[in-house]
């Protein structure tokens, strides 16, 4: 599997954007959608500890990607 | 404007056209900016995703994506029975049956090309500068004469309103490009304000734009010109009829004299047939060629195809990561770039710098390879400065790249098969002039993130099919000086299909004004 692919299947499925979409589109969860501006350093920080917590669903997205393609290729 | 300069003439003047007109969602947006629509207005959902969902992109889906549901019906979907295109899986080309065509969804960047463009191009350089002046006090163009982009991206047209109002973004970008000019300039990147057809003034009984960031989704005030505006305004006149709802897909030329155009109903596909003295073809690259080659009787043909390819960045804007967002603005590229390669300094390419702000947060997450949470989150903290950089490139005509019309069996509609064979070392030069451009960013405080590269035709910026020639010149389909259609008295051709070169600037500006001066040469012939 390639790198691009790999990459790929981390991606959100259709159902996920989906429902993302939905939420976003209800005014009464349009603060849950609002930028976030607390300044740059916030900003920085903030995407780090976003990075290393999604991490783990990363890989568990990761694992089930590869365990599905090879079950495909079977 | 063809039409336009015909009516203003005396002429008598029919437009026959698919002409599918907006659907509601338009009328649903509120008179307030995004933010506090985002905030307070229940219909929301129908105008951002559409009512099928049909503004949620699916899968890979790549073109159309940034198109909101209240613009999605300028498209013709790929798949298309009234206007068939056959690619390859590499390339994406797309029509519009809207009235105003593509122009109904454009960007309204306004781009003037310099004589050596138009010369490249088969126009005269000369008559120009004037259908420029006409053009921009016709549509409305908001820009500034002092601009360092000046020379390169509007030269030639002075009938301009004040520039549209920068927002931080856009601001914090051209204070970096002050500092950072000379050293910019040195390595060939120019900087300024758009062109935008936008009112910053009122014109008639369009309004200035009010600055509520919904442009993806409607005109308020008709602002942003649309051609469908001048339509309408031909449509008071008693000189001028407007007939939609029909397919032309030829053409015949009687001993008795004048033009008899066929049609097909967009619905009922009944067959139809119109009488004129003259007729003037402004279908657009494919659809002129189509009604070109049905109307020129062959069994089939291959022509040139021109396609101004894009890359698309999408950058941080550092000098505004984690600061407020503004309220008031203009969705619409407010600054464009031009690289001069100091290597190739005919050749130009161009930039335009788009700030993501009103496109909805959930497409940003639909790209990124994170949990749905995880991207909300770093959608958020990045969306006050994130831009998407476009690169385009010009083209020119190559045997890599063609049209191949020819009749569909039992219908007899024409196909279009386009085919396109990327040539490695113009690959190779495109990469590198977008990592300059690249460079240039970095210098403005923009950190890359990624490079999206749609297929191969997305860019919706197409020419050439009918080339302007000289006499002689082995194309299957080509046009004379005068614009008219060679093997024809009557047929003329006023859109891009007659041009022999496409410059990276947008085209849609000088299509208008070439279209004037076709008509212009209709008048000629007629006299």
């Amino acid at each position: 599997m390639s790198i691009a692919k790999l990459a790929s299947s981390l991606k959100p499925r259709d159902a996920e954007v989906l429902a993302l979409a939905e939420r976003e589109a209800d005014p009464a969860r349009s603060v849950q959608f609002e930028p976030i501006c607390r300044g740059p350093w916030f900003a920085v920080a903030a995407l780090a500890v976003v990075g290393l917590l999604s991490v783990p669903g990363m890989l568990w997205r990761l694992v089930r990607a590869l365990l599905g393609s090879e079950a495909r290729a079977r | 404007m063809a039409a336009a300069r015909l009516v203003d003439a005396g002429l008598r003047v029919q437009m026959l056209d698919a002409g599918l007109q907006p659907n509601e969602y338009g009328r649903l947006v509120p008179d307030q900016p995004f933010l506090e629509a985002r905030r307070r207005d229940a219909n929301q959902s129908r105008y951002l995703l559409g009512d099928a969902r049909e503004g949620v992109p699916v899968g890979s889906q790549m073109v159309g994506a940034l198109l909101t549901p209240p613009r999605q019906y300028v498209l013709e979907p790929t798949n298309s029975s009234r206007s068939p295109i056959r690619t390859s899986g590499e390339l994406e080309i797309r029509q519009s049956l809207a009235l105003g065509g593509l122009g109904a969804a454009w960007g309204a960047s306004c781009f003037t090309y310099s004589p050596a463009e138009l010369q490249r191009m088969g126009l005269e350089p000369g008559v120009f500068p004037r259908l420029y002046d006409e053009v921009a006090a016709e549509i409305g163009v908001s820009g500034s004469l002092e601009d360092d982009c000046y020379p390169f991206s509007f030269s030639g047209a002075r009938n301009l309103q004040p520039p549209v109002d920068l927002d931080e973004n856009a601001r914090s970008t051209m204070d970096a490009y002050s500092r950072n000019r000379a050293a910019l300039n040195a390595r060939g990147v120019h900087l300024g304000r758009s062109y935008l057809a936008v009112l910053t003034r009122e014109l008639g009984e369009r309004r200035a734009n009010p600055y509520f960031d919904l442009d993806f989704y409607h005109d308020h005030g008709q602002s942003v010109y649309r051609p469908a505006i001048t339509i309408r305004q031909l449509e008071q006149r008693e000189n001028f009829t407007y007939t939609g709802g029909v397919l032309v897909h030829g053409f015949e030329e009687p001993a008795s004299g004048g033009v008899t155009v066929f049609c097909r109903g967009l619905t009922d596909r009944a067959a139809t047939e119109y009488r004129a003295r003259t007729v003037l073809l402004c279908a657009g690259a494919v659809n002129s060629a189509r009604i070109a080659f049905g109307g020129l009787g062959a069994a089939e043909c291959q022509t040139s195809f021109l396609n101004s390819p894009a890359a698309f960045f999408p950058c941080v804007n550092l000098a505004r990561l984690g600061r407020r967002p503004d309220v008031r603005r203009l969705s619409l590229a407010q600054i464009s770039g031009i690289l001069v390669p100091p290597d190739d300094p005919a050749e130009l390419v161009s930039f335009q710098i788009n700030h993501y702000a009103s496109l909805l947060l959930f497409k940003l997450v639909k790209e990124m390879p994170l949990p749905p949470w995880a991207g909300l989150l770093v959608a958020r903290l990045l969306v006050s400065s994130l831009s998407i950089v476009g690169v385009y490139h010009a083209d020119s005509p190559n045997p890599r790249t063609s049209l191949r019309l020819s009749r569909s069996k039992g219908s007899g509609v024409a196909v279009a098969d386009i085919a396109h064979t990327p040539d490695p070392a113009i690959e190779r030069v495109r990469s590198a002039r977008e990592q300059q451009v690249l460079a240039a960013m970095r210098q403005l405080r923009y950190l890359p993130l990624g490079a999206v590269r749609p297929k191969w035709g997305t860019s919706m910026h197409y020419a050439g099919t009918i080339p302007m020639t000289a006499a002689g010149a082995a194309n299957a389909l080509s046009t004379d000086r005068d614009y008219r259609l060679r093997g024809t008295r009557s047929v003329f051709v006023g859109d891009s299909s007659t041009w022999n070169y496409l410059p990276a600037k947008g085209l849609t500006f000088t299509i208008m004004a070439n279209a004037r001066h076709a008509a212009e040469r209709i008048l000629g012939s007629l006299s």
